[in-house]
């Protein structure tokens, strides 16, 4: 029977570690409104799982594992609301529905940013892990859950995937041109 | 720093919300969020019962802002668009006089005498129908059934309207594919019906490709659907922004419904619309309801479908804003299809207590009155019934066979009762004798369902299936269902949505049908892997499928010829190893076991979602080979496809192999086939 003393210790350190780094990454992901409720969720669930939580620096991507799970449980209920009863759909299938209404500083990350977008959520996930979270390829497999080879087979597949669609841009240029957008122009 | 370190690094500079930043204003505090987490662990034991509605658990709030993606989108979508000037919410007068109508609308679903759907459930015309993004509706005609959507329009980023017909409902031809009316500028279709001079099509448009495009509603007409006239742009009828979004046949005349879009400062405004022709040409915008801000909305708002019963009675269904501004289901309903009253919007029936909304999404009319479906929250489905189109009842779906399906996408009446499409991953059929009561009747396969026709020949369910790179159109086509009988085994329940790579076709086809659906042998290998090696395929047990479906020398490209060696290859990539066994291992030219590493992915094979490669080296020391995999279908829990062994070193240069291979859970990977030898060796 787990001392439940131990466990709160356990669950409050993680949290007090772990707590940024997991808004930032529902925030990453989701509405503003909508963030705060995602990051709560995650520490719920690992109160409820605070026995499987590693102890150690793998905590973080078991925290990711539970944040992916919880986001794409809200992916599915919005991807199959704008899959075709969103009459005025004009964004590509799998368009990531994050509020980036980021400021993109300048054209070239928009490029990079747009060839994201443009990509399965599944690829952008696992760059966003890559990129955004900065996780090894390890980290990358805890918070995929999936062996080490996969997540290593998967990130190249994302990172290829990336590359071919920032192809069309000159992304490396400040001077890339900007796709017109589907239905007009913004 | 390598090329995909660069990108990676690239792409890490876009990020808003860095390590090395503040948390953004909107976050919780600490003590805001571990508040919030200590509520939700002593809120898990509580037990919610409300007796007059269906019981549902809170969903959490985030899940439920899946419509704020979706009000993003309207309102992204709408601001791609010229903004327009402002304006507020034009009234319209209603006609002193009234048009009789010209056409006659079929009063009940005419014979289908052409069509001659499949007695089990198959995807048909996919081959036709690449690349088309998804359908919208589907109707059935007196020649068949036709089927109307549009495509991304990639050359110039500009949608293309779509129209496919099929005869018997099994064979689709597209339909005037190069027509201007449906290429010129945007062209976006999402209703059709019979009527004026032969079909009338809705939806929205641009003239041309002029920028910024400021899509209005548009109607096409044609007399058999191979080519098709616009109507002309009219602001005083069609609005400036605005969109159709469905039509409907009736006594009356032709009925369309969608709405204006318009913005007073920065509000954005949607005003619910309905437009009225006789003849399919000339249409008036009959009545407008009141405009509201939707710009908060967290599911789809106006018009999104319509019905009418024998009687004269048009309904639509949508959502709209109650009393208080909260967005509910909406339904509004007509006996002439000029004038049209809302259905208490205050109703608990139509509210959700999400945090998301309700979607009404489709309506039909049948013997037993009216169904509408949809969804509470993009969570759970929502149904409601009327025996008249004015008093609704709400379904409870508490207990009844949706399990993870989060909306019901289309509905028609079958019989005396209903048949619904949803589809929460998997295609899925339901039906109901009474419109409140309902039974899971069959699962299809992964995709999306947009349109559902019910015909005396069967039953068709329009969408989309996920693709390797992107959806693409589907039809569905498979016997009818009694709603008063239903199958007492539907199969398995829907799996989860697929999030990579292209779904298998249905399990359980026969070689001449996967023939039939235009297989090649690569993909029925892959196939017949995937569904774990059914022997029905595979009757002489020696491990090609369907060898008489297939000319030989198809089949020895991927399985090699006469001088092969069976093999069976076992690789766990948790442990990076593989294990052979086979004759091609007795004698000699493949090792018992070594480690696996991964190499890289290149450029896979046409119809192939992937191709990796990864380094088998074995552990005698006899060298090493480079082992490709195709992967061709994607599973929730399994991937499949075909294999071949690219190059090798020392003792396995110029050793070739191939075959199946069948991954699961990205764990383990079972590889089966043959290798042959290099020539003179064996």
């Amino acid at each position: 029977m787990p001392d439940p003393a131990a466990s709160e210790a356990r669950f409050r350190k993680a949290f007090d570690e772990h707590f940024d780094a997991i808004t930032r990454y529902c925030f990453r992901r989701l509405p503003a409104n909508q963030a705060n409720d995602a990051a709560a969720n995650v520490f719920t669930v690992a109160w409820k799982k605070i026995d499987q939580m590693p102890e150690d620096e793998r905590a973080l991507p078991w925290l990711y594992g539970i944040a992916r799970y919880e986001v794409s449980t809200f992916r599915r209920s919005l991807r199959r609301a704008a899959a075709l009863s969103s009459k005025l759909n004009s964004q590509p299938r799998y368009a990531d529905p994050d509020p980036e209404t980021v400021i993109v500083r300048n054209v070239e990350h928009a490029s990079v940013l747009q060839a994201l977008h443009s990509l399965k959520h599944a690829d952008q996930e696992v760059l966003r892990l890559r990129a955004y979270e900065g996780l090894s390829l390890d980290e990358l497999s805890t918070a995929l859950g999936c062996s080490r080879e996969a997540a290593k087979k998967r990130s190249a597949r994302a990172v290829k995937r990336l590359r071919k669609a920032a192809g069309q841009y000159d992304w490396s240029s400040p001077h890339a041109p900007r796709a017109i957008p589907k239905g007009g122009d913004a | 720093m390598n090329d995909d370190q660069l990108l990676l690094e690239h792409l890490a500079v876009t990020d808003e919300f860095a390590p090395d930043t503040p948390l953004p204003a909107e976050a919780w505090t600490r003590d805001a969020a571990l508040a919030e987490i200590e509520r939700r662990v002593g809120m898990q034991t509580e037990e919610r019962i409300r007796p007059r509605l269906p019981e549902r658990t809170r969903s959490r709030g985030w899940l439920v802002a899946a419509a704020a993606f979706v009000a993003v989108l309207i309102v992204g979508t709408v601001m791609l668009f010229w903004p327009g000037p402002d304006r507020g919410p034009v009234v319209v007068d209603t006609p002193t006089t009234t048009v009789p109508p010209t056409t006659t609308p079929p009063t009940t679903a005419p014979p289908q005498s052409s069509l001659n759907l499949p007695d089990t459930w198959q995807r048909v015309g996919s081959q036709t129908m690449t690349p088309v993004v998804g359908l919208f509706d589907m109707i059935a005609t007196r020649s068949g059934l036709v089927a109307v959507g549009f495509d991304p329009g990639e050359e110039d980023f500009r949608q293309n309207g779509v129209i496919f017909s099929s005869a018997d409902g099994v064979e689709w031809t597209r339909l005037a594919e190069d027509d201007p009316a449906l290429n010129l500028g945007a062209v976006l279709v999402y209703g059709v019906t019979e009527g004026g001079p032969g079909l009338v099509a809705v939806g929205m448009g641009c003239e041309d490709d002029a920028e910024p495009c400021a899509p209005h509603a548009t109607v096409w007409t044609s007399v058999d659907g191979t080519s098709w006239d616009r109507s002309a742009a009219a602001p005083e009828v069609f609005g400036e922004l605005s969109a159709l979004l469905d039509v409907v046949n009736t006594e009356h005349g032709l009925i369309g419904a969608g709405g204006f879009y318009t913005t007073v400062g920065e509000t954005e405004l949607i005003q619910p619309t309905v437009w009225f022709s006789s003849d399919g040409i000339e249409w008036e915008r009959v009545w407008q309801g009141e405009a509201y801000d939707y710009s908060s909305a967290t599911t789809l708002t106006g018009f999104q479908s319509l019905a009418a019963d024998a009687d004269g009675r048009v309904v639509g269904v949508g959502t709209a804003v109650n009393d208080e501004g909260e967005f509910v289901g909406a339904i509004w309903t007509s006996t002439n299809g000029r004038n049209w009253d809302r259905i208490d919007p205050n109703s608990e029936a139509f509210t959700s207590d999400t945090d998301s909304g309700i979607s009404i999404i489709d309506v039909a009319a049948g013997p037993g009155g009216f169904v509408a479906v949809g969804s509470d929250g993009g969570a759970e489905v929502a149904i409601w019934h009327s025996p008249d189109g004015v008093a609704w009842t709400r379904a409870d779906t508490t207990d009844q066979p949706f399990e993870n399906i989060g909306a019901l996408d289309a509905v028609d009446a079958i019989g005396t009762g209903w048949i619904a499409a949803g589809a929460g991953g998997t295609v899925t059929l339901w039906t109901s004798p009474d419109g409140l009561t309902w039974d899971r009747v069959h699962s299809i396969e992964p995709g999306y369902a947009a349109a559902i026709v019910a015909t005396d020949r069967g039953i068709a369910v329009a969408g989309a299936v996920a693709g390797a790179d992107d959806n693409h159109a589907a039809v569905w086509a498979g016997p009818a269902f009694d709603p008063a009988a239903p199958p007492t085994d539907p199969g398995p329940a829907p799996e989860q949505v697929q999030e990579d790579g292209a779904p298998a076709p249905i399990e359980g086809l026969s070689c001449e049908e996967l023939a039939d659906i235009g297989l090649g042998y690569a993909e029925t290998l892959s196939y017949w892997v995937f569904y774990e090696r059914p022997s029905e395929l595979d009757p002489d047990g020696n491990g090609a499928p369907c060898e008489a479906f297939f000319p030989s020398e198809m089949i020895e490209e991927i399985v090699g010829g006469a001088d092969k060696l069976a093999v069976e290859i076992l690789v766990d990539y948790t442990s990076g190893t593989f294990t052979a066994a086979g004759p091609a291992v007795d004698d000699g030219f493949l090792c018992p076991g070594g480690s696996v590493e991964f190499v890289d992915n290149t450029e896979p094979p046409p119809a192939a979602s992937w191709r990796w490669e990864d380094l088998y080296t074995c552990d005698d020391g006899g060298g090493s080979f480079v082992l490709g995999a195709n992967e061709f279908y994607t599973g929730a829990q399994h991937l499949a496809g075909v294999w071949d062994i690219a190059s090798g070193t020392d003792g396995y240069v110029g050793l070739t192999g191939g075959g199946g291979f069948a991954v699961h859970a990205e764990v383990t990977n079972v590889i089966i086939g043959w290798v042959w030898p290099p020539a003179g060796e064996n």
